[in-house]
């Protein structure tokens, strides 16, 4: 097996294929605080994509609640469990094993099939919060407790009966498991944009994508008999508009562009900027070592145990970097949620933020204050 | 190679067949492809030989055109959205990223800030459009239909009840719309007839109604409640309800559904043949206030309806408190404003019982029990004003907070009391304001305890703000104080702080925490968090609007923004924010169009809106009276009327908000019977009294399945006149067509008006009825759209016809962007729209004083308490209710409802309420779900499976009604003490003396429909005894209950009418009923109206009026059925051991995040 770098670990790790890294990779940076989980990207994807016959189980976007909310169920209490107490990062670096590394004997990656019945009721537990206490010396109050309504300890400023909005895409991995375990290497990710795609023609419908995904983003369809997955809106990204799920973004939560590893970053490219300077953006499970490309800022009062588990050891950083933002990470803020072309440069002024399309040309021009305006006084507020 | 989607599918589903005989991976070829070109892949994550395939998705992408238009259901964001066209068919919908090009007619710009609105439910609306479950054509209930054959032979007797009234059971004739607006219109003839003069009013009589009721049948349209002396007999056109349905929704189509009632003075003038000064119109139903959705206090503090401040506005405060709003799941399009602020500095606090989606986005939570919030901030208040956070100045200028209270009446003191043949001043500062000349001598002017002089001072309404401060009096917010009077009495005088002092210091810290609830560390904090931050805003909405005491809660709410000064400034002010309410935006814009004279029409299109001559023939009235039966009297709809020990009949309803009989319905846009609080009563007891009830809509709900006649009508993207909307949430004004063709035979609601007129025109001969529509008729009623803009001071300057050719949206020209309320009060010093012209937090109307409500006091819930329900909390003497000798132990609702006594919470404390002994000891939350607005997109399939624990496309569980349905949270534990399981099926009951409805018995085939059946969800967020349930979902009928029973696949969907219900059995609303809150059936209220700057007092529309109060019920939760398919065991992930209440060892590591160790340096 060959070895990759894989700059998540801060350490080279083994992937079957050799690490060539496409000329541009697709990314998008989720701001988890400010989600209200309201699906419409979820909708949006499924009336673009998922609406045919074969496709009712199938939401390739989904918004799910942590910690007991996940589409399809449990993926990554399962996974987490299979890697087992070796999960550790010391000073940033991940010692523990990644799903290829604990794959068992025979096989390519530590994976699990998820029943149909895991693809069935994909909202559940929305809105409900963590019925467990954190330390668990506390008196334990049972699966409930509602007197602990303290959400602003000084010493320990998170919200114990936690939950949070998880939004989710395929990861367009750098280091795809999907198409590492594909049989019939029908998975590919392409050279210009670094898209993974399921080849549709040549998909025999095997599932072991749907088993190697430890996100749980390839689905299989019954009726064409093959399976599939998020395409990133390819047909919008080859020309320069943003995918469907992140333009739909009621919440602006959502920003997309494109990533380099942190040591060729571009300190004007919105993805590379919010990661890799401002660093307020992480990935998903980078246990997992696929080199997702999602990130997230982290939820600001969700205990920091469970967000280490699932965003590695940049949590801290994160949020304080979020809530005390730099002038300059207000202003790339405030260009999410602007405009359905993708800003591939930033600048940001006193007064605005703006972006740039391929050519340099400035796309949008976002006050970071809006105006106050005033009107002829027969105008009235009062009505 | 090319591959089209269709071709793609085809070959899979071939190549399926030989599936089975292929051998293993590495051995495919199938014979039916193609075989690609390289067959060897050597680095996929490298480069990959044959992507002509990539066609096929961006075929699937492909469409042809595209259209704008707005998604307006009744959620105040109207937002604009693009529409993608193929083959003439809207495929899905997208953002419009446009707001960057509004404008107004300054050259003012909106910002990209703004974009973009619009959220799932805009984004499925396909699956409305094209869904199952559209209106296709006009229906007529077939034993309607021969009733009105059979020449309306009495519907009250019973046989012809048996044999005309089985609403719901009957089967549906579809005839043409022509068809429809002629029976429509002989029976609208017919019950004007029937109910018009003595012989009307004695067959009103007959059937129990109260001659107040009668009564205010009669009047004239200047004043619709101040009898005529001219006016000698009743109109029976008064016994027609016509509701806009959400009317700034569509301010022309839905609207024009007042300028129906007011084109019945017509009909009126043919009826009784009086000449037209002397008819009405028909009245016209309320929606807000019945909704909930008002916050009833601010009316009573500033005058006006509602102060929210617009949505961008938010991101301004440095202090955001939500008081039972969950903000994250209610206002999607623009809640962005609100969570940036935690990117700016500023803090974000919620009070709920709950840990709700906005808590989880919150500085810090308070949780609270239900109904309790007013004595919270009582207590509040007491750490404000005991620690001195007040803004003194502010409250100064401002507020009546140093107007002098008489000790021996509770009224505020007069400068008329103590100054022999005092003249009030001349009002000079008015602004905008109209008042009445007999009004401003009413009201008097007020008097301050000057510190300077140590003796009263006159302050007039005119002295606010920098007219205060050239007084030059220096009020005293303290002490008690003598003064003689002019009939020389001697009494005690007190600033209104200094009683506010006096009652909050009787809510302690100790004796709120235990009332409330609260974590008593947490009151204080926010307490000096309201006296340290500024600007601070406070919204509240259904959550506490939906109790019965809502306008104390706003009252209270006002109270720590006048005392911290946070009024008319960015960043500050209180919203409540819940509906697009706000007609009033337009100022009086709308009367053009929903008042025209019928009698003196306007027919040439050119003439300005605001010459067209305007009368008010159309009737306001509020719908929560249609929605109360008596228990105790047996009316099934009416005002409140109690047998009071103390003084026998008492009708606690006022005379301007007195409602008549109801005998003809017709609502469009909204569901109304379906969102009835107390449903299936209405159904039982009142609907028997009514002889035609009619829904326009585009999709068949659960009030067209108990209605005589439904109209079809254009959904948004079909519309081929223009409609538009303005909102209250953000700055913008839209007017937008459809643009695709109706796909059914439907028409626009004010076609539909205009069409029965039409008839009504052939039926009397009175071609005024038909020229009253001719813009509508002749397909411009854009011309009437112009008027309303031309008469309306926030539109005027607009052309509709380059607003249509923009194709963006444009500014509503408020004073300021962002609409910040009282900017004018607070900034240029203009009196508020009440007597004193200040914010007042003291009321001395009769009504006030004597319901013991003159301060703000905390009061039990009405029915959801475990104490004695509506007693109030508190000893101070100047709280002087009259107790009308209601027994405590009486647990008749009439009689709660005016139980006016007063206690210390010490001895509250140990009171009981009847209903919680009984073991009804749950409470239900039912708020507003994102998936839904009212019950709109309540069955479209995708949401449907997403917004609930139970969506299965492939329905595994055939119990389900449809592929999901609709579900209790619960607390784990207090769930397992009753034996129930997450996911099984519980029964919901609430209080059986009258509900589901009055007169139900165990057994009949009506209580099993309308006996409320749903599954539990577990979740730890809710207290013990907090439950919620959304509302506003689709009820159960009779036809889908026996389909449930019926079908091999048990749907809950109707057999003729396609109808899909949410529930097994009953609704949401089984459990609630109306209620009628006497301090908001006043007439003495001192208010604007809401359209415009007149000053007036009583009832007005959406404004002050009974507010709806569902969340007043307690349940009791019985296990029904076990949640494993077939009932048989429990629901199969409970025994994972990774759901709520049942964690196993890995679920507890993974939700303490014991998986994963981080050593070293974090990065």
């Amino acid at each position: 097996m060959p070895m990759v770098y894989n700059w998540q670990l801060g350490r080279e790790m083994f992937y079957p294929f050799e690490g060539v890294r496409p000329k541009k990779q697709f990314a998008a940076v989720f701001n988890i605080n400010r989600c209200i989980g309201c699906q419409t990207c979820t909708m949006a994807c499924k009336s673009t994509w998922t609406f045919s016959k074969g496709q009712e189980h199938m939401w390739w976007n989904n918004v799910e609640t942590k910690p007991y909310g996940g589409y399809p169920h449990f993926w990554d209490i399962a996974i987490l469990k299979m890697l087992g107490d070796g999960q550790v990062w010391v000073n940033g670096v991940y010692k523990g094993k990644t799903i290829y590394e604990a794959a068992p004997e025979g096989k390519q990656v530590l994976g699990v099939l998820k029943p149909e019945e895991d693809w069935r009721f994909p909202n559940w537990y929305q809105d409900v919060s963590s019925g467990i206490r954190q330390n668990p010396l506390d008196k334990d109050a049972g699966s409930s407790f509602t007197t602990h309504a303290d959400l602003e300890d000084p010493v320990n400023p998170v919200h114990e009966n936690f939950f949070y909005y998880l939004q989710r895409i395929c990861n367009h991995c750098t280091y795809p498991s999907c198409g590492s375990v594909c049989p019939r290497k029908a998975i590919y990710k392409r050279p210009e944009d670094g898209i993974v795609l399921i080849d549709q023609n040549r998909c025999r419908g095997y599932r072991e994508c749907v088993t190697g995904c430890p996100y749980g983003k390839s689905l299989y369809n019954p009726v064409t008999r093959v399976s599939e997955k998020c395409i990133a809106c390819y047909p919008r990204v080859e020309q320069g508009i943003i995918t469907r799920c992140i333009a739909a973004c009621v919440g602006k939560i959502r920003l997309q562009g494109w990533i380099k590893p942190p040591e060729e970053a571009i300190p004007d490219s919105p993805m590379d900027y919010l990661a890799h300077i401002a660093k307020i953006a992480l990935p998903l499970y980078p246990q997992y070592g696929c080199e997702g490309n999602i990130y997230y800022t982290p939820p600001r009062w969700v205990p920091r145990a469970y967000q280490d588990q699932m965003f590695g050891p940049g949590v801290d950083t994160a949020i304080k970097n979020y809530i005390h933002p730099s002038h300059e990470t207000l202003g790339v803020m405030q260009l999410f949620g602007t405009t359905q072309k993708i800003i591939e440069r930033f600048r940001i002024t006193e007064k605005d933020a703006i972006g740039f399309d391929i050519n340099g040309r400035e796309i949008i021009r976002v006050p970071i204050m809006e105006p106050f305006i005033i009107r002829p006084s027969f105008r009235q507020n009062t009505s | 190679m090319e591959v089209t989607r269709r071709d793609f599918l085809k070959m899979a589903g071939a190549a399926g067949v030989g599936m089975t005989a292929l051998g293993n991976g590495s051995s495919l070829g199938l014979q039916l492809f193609e075989p690609t070109k390289a067959t060897k892949v050597q680095n996929p994550i490298e480069s990959y030989p044959d992507r002509n395939w990539e066609e096929v998705y961006r075929n699937i992408y492909r469409f042809d055109r595209e259209f704008r238009f707005n998604c307006v259901p009744n959620d105040t964001h109207n937002c604009r959205l693009t529409a993608a066209v193929r083959n003439g068919i809207v495929t899905r919908v997208e953002q419009s990223y446009d707001h960057q090009k509004y404008r107004d007619i300054y050259g003012n710009v909106a910002t990209p800030a703004w974009n973009p609105r619009g959220c799932l439910k805009g984004y499925s609306i396909t699956r409305r459009v094209y869904g199952p479950y559209r209106i296709k054509h006009t229906m007529i209930r077939k034993g309607w239909l021969d009733w009105v054959n059979a020449g309306y032979p009495d519907p009250r007797a019973p046989e012809n009840q048996q044999k005309y009234f089985q609403r719901g059971k009957d089967p549906w004739v579809k005839v043409s719309y022509e068809e429809a607006a002629e029976l429509v219109a002989r029976t609208l003839l017919h019950v004007a007839k029937k109910y018009s003069g003595e012989e009307g009013a004695q067959r009103l009589r007959e059937e129990g109604y109260p001659e107040e009721s009668i009564e205010s049948m009669k009047g004239n349209w200047q004043s619709p409640w101040s009898s005529n002396p001219k006016n000698k007999t009743i109109a029976g056109v008064q016994t027609f309800k016509f509701r806009p349905g959400m009317p700034m929704l569509g301010g022309s189509a839905k609207i024009g559904n007042v300028r129906n009632c007011n084109v019945m003075a017509l009909l009126d003038h043919y009826v009784r043949g009086v000449p037209p000064d002397e008819c009405r119109g028909a009245r016209y139903f309320s929606n807000y206030t019945w909704h909930g959705d008002l916050d009833p206090g601010t009316p009573m503090v500033t005058g006006i309806q509602t102060f929210d401040p617009e949505f961008s506005d938010h991101r301004n405060s440095k202090l955001y408190v939500l008081v039972g709003k969950n903000f994250i799941e209610n206002k999607m399009p623009e809640a962005h404003w609100m969570n940036e602020i935690m990117e700016r500095g500023g803090k974000i606090v919620v009070v709920s019982p709950e840990y709700s989606p906005s808590s989880a986005k919150a500085n810090y939570w308070l949780t609270v029990r239900p109904g309790s919030d007013v004595a919270l901030f009582l207590g509040i208040c007491n750490i404000i004003i005991q620690e001195k956070l007040y803004d003194e100045q502010f409250v100064k200028r401002f507020t009546d907070f140093p107007l002098l209270v008489r000790g021996d009446t509770l009224q505020l003191l007069l400068a008329s009391d103590i100054i022999k043949g005092y003249k009030n001043k001349k009002l000079e500062n008015l602004g905008p304001q109209v008042i009445k000349p007999e009004y401003r001598e009413e009201w008097g002017d007020r008097v301050v305890w000057d510190r300077v002089t140590n003796k009263p001072a006159v302050v007039t309404r005119d002295d606010v703000g920098t007219w205060f401060d050239k007084l030059g009096v220096d009020p005293e917010l303290e002490g008690t104080f003598k003064v003689k009077t002019v009939d020389g009495k001697e009494i005690e005088v007190k600033p209104v702080f200094q009683l506010y002092k006096e009652l909050c210091a009787e809510y302690d810290l100790d004796t709120v925490a235990d009332i409330s609830g609260t974590p008593k560390h947490l009151i204080p904090r926010l307490a000096r968090d309201f006296g340290t931050i500024k600007p601070v805003q406070i919204h509240t909405g259904e959550g506490t609007n939906h109790y019965f005491h809502n306008d104390q809660k706003d009252r209270v709410l006002w109270m720590v923004l006048a005392l911290t000064g946070n009024v008319g400034k960015p960043g500050a002010n209180y919203g409540h924010w819940a509906g697009t309410y706000r007609t009033s935006s337009v100022g009086t814009g709308f009367a053009p169009w929903t008042n025209e004279d019928p009698f003196n029409m306007t027919l040439d299109p050119t003439v300005d809106g605001r010459d067209i001559k305007i009368k008010k023939y159309a009737h306001k009235e509020e719908i929560q009276y249609w929605n109360y039966s008596s228990v105790a009297t047996g009316q099934s709809e009416g005002p409140l009327i109690v047998n009071t020990p103390k003084y026998g009949r008492k009708v606690f309803t006022g005379k301007t908000h007195m409602p008549a009989p109801t005998k003809v319905e017709w609502h469009v846009n909204a569901n109304t019977f379906n969102n009835s609080k107390w449903a299936y009563n209405v159904l039982h007891n009142q609907y028997p009294h009514e002889e035609m009830v009619i829904y326009s809509d585009w999709e068949w709900n659960g009030s067209c399945e108990y209605a005589d006649v439904v109209f079809a009508v254009s959904s948004w993207v079909e519309i081929s006149q223009p409609e538009w909307a303005t909102s209250n949430s953000n700055p913008f004004v839209f007017i937008w067509r459809g643009g695709i063709k109706p796909l059914f035979n439907t028409l626009s609601d004010h076609e539909i008006y205009a069409l029965v007129s039409d008839k009504l025109a052939d039926l009397t001969g009175d071609e005024r009825f038909r020229d009253y529509w001719k813009f509508v008729r002749e397909g411009r009623s854009e011309i009437y759209i112009q008027r309303v803009f031309d008469a309306a001071v926030n539109l005027r300057g607009y052309n509709v016809y380059d607003m249509l050719d923009s194709d963006v949206g444009w500014f509503t020209m408020y004073r300021t962007y962002p609409r910040v309320p009282g900017w004018e009060e607070i900034n240029e010093s203009k009196p508020f729209y009440n007597k004193s012209g200040r914010l007042e937090l003291y009321r001395d109307e009769p009504e006030f004083i004597e319901y013991g409500e003159n301060m703000i006091v905390f009061r039990e819930p009405v029915e959801a308490t475990p104490h004695l329900p509506n007693v109030i909390v508190a000893n101070h003497p100047w709280i002087r209710p009259d107790d009308y000798g209601i027994s405590p132990e009486s647990t008749d609702m009439d009689d709660i409802h005016i139980r006016n006594i007063k206690m210390t919470w010490d001895k509250v404390k140990n009171t009981k309420n009847p209903l919680w002994e009984k073991g009804y000891r749950f409470y239900v939350m039912t708020p507003k779900s994102r998936y839904t607005v009212h019950s709109s997109w309540g069955v479209a399939d995708w949401l449907l499976i997403w917004e609930n624990n139970y969506g299965d496309p492939l329905r595994h569980d055939k119990r389900t009604p449809g592929i999901g349905e609709h579900q209790l949270h619960i607390n784990p534990d207090a769930a397992k003490e009753l034996g129930i399981n997450d996911g099984d099926y519980v029964y919901l009951d609430a209080n059986p003396v009258d509900r589901p409805y009055i007169g139900w018995r165990e057994g009949d085939e009506d209580y099993k429909i309308a006996r409320l059946m749903l599954r539990v969800t577990f979740n730890p967020a809710y207290p013990k005894h907090v439950t919620m349930m959304k509302h506003s979902a689709f009820m159960s009928s009779h036809k889908t209950v026996l389909a449930h029973e019926t079908r091999s696949d048990k749907l809950a969907r109707s057999a003729d009418t396609g109808y899909q219900s949410k529930f097994r059995y009953g609704s949401h609303q089984s459990i609630t009923r109306a209620y009628l809150q006497p301090t908001l059936m006043t007439d003495t209220l001192v208010r604007k109206d809401l359209w415009g700057w007149k000053i007036d007092k009583g009832y007005e529309y959406d404004t002050h009026a009974p507010n709806t109060c569902p969340k007043e019920t307690l349940v009791k939760i019985t296990k029904a059925e076990n949640g494993g398919i077939g009932g048989l065991d429990v629901w199969d992930p409970v025994k994972t051991g990774y759901t709520p209440g049942y964690e196993n060892d890995d679920m507890k590591k993974f939700i303490r995040g014991q998986f994963v160790k981080i050593e070293g340096v974090r990065t």
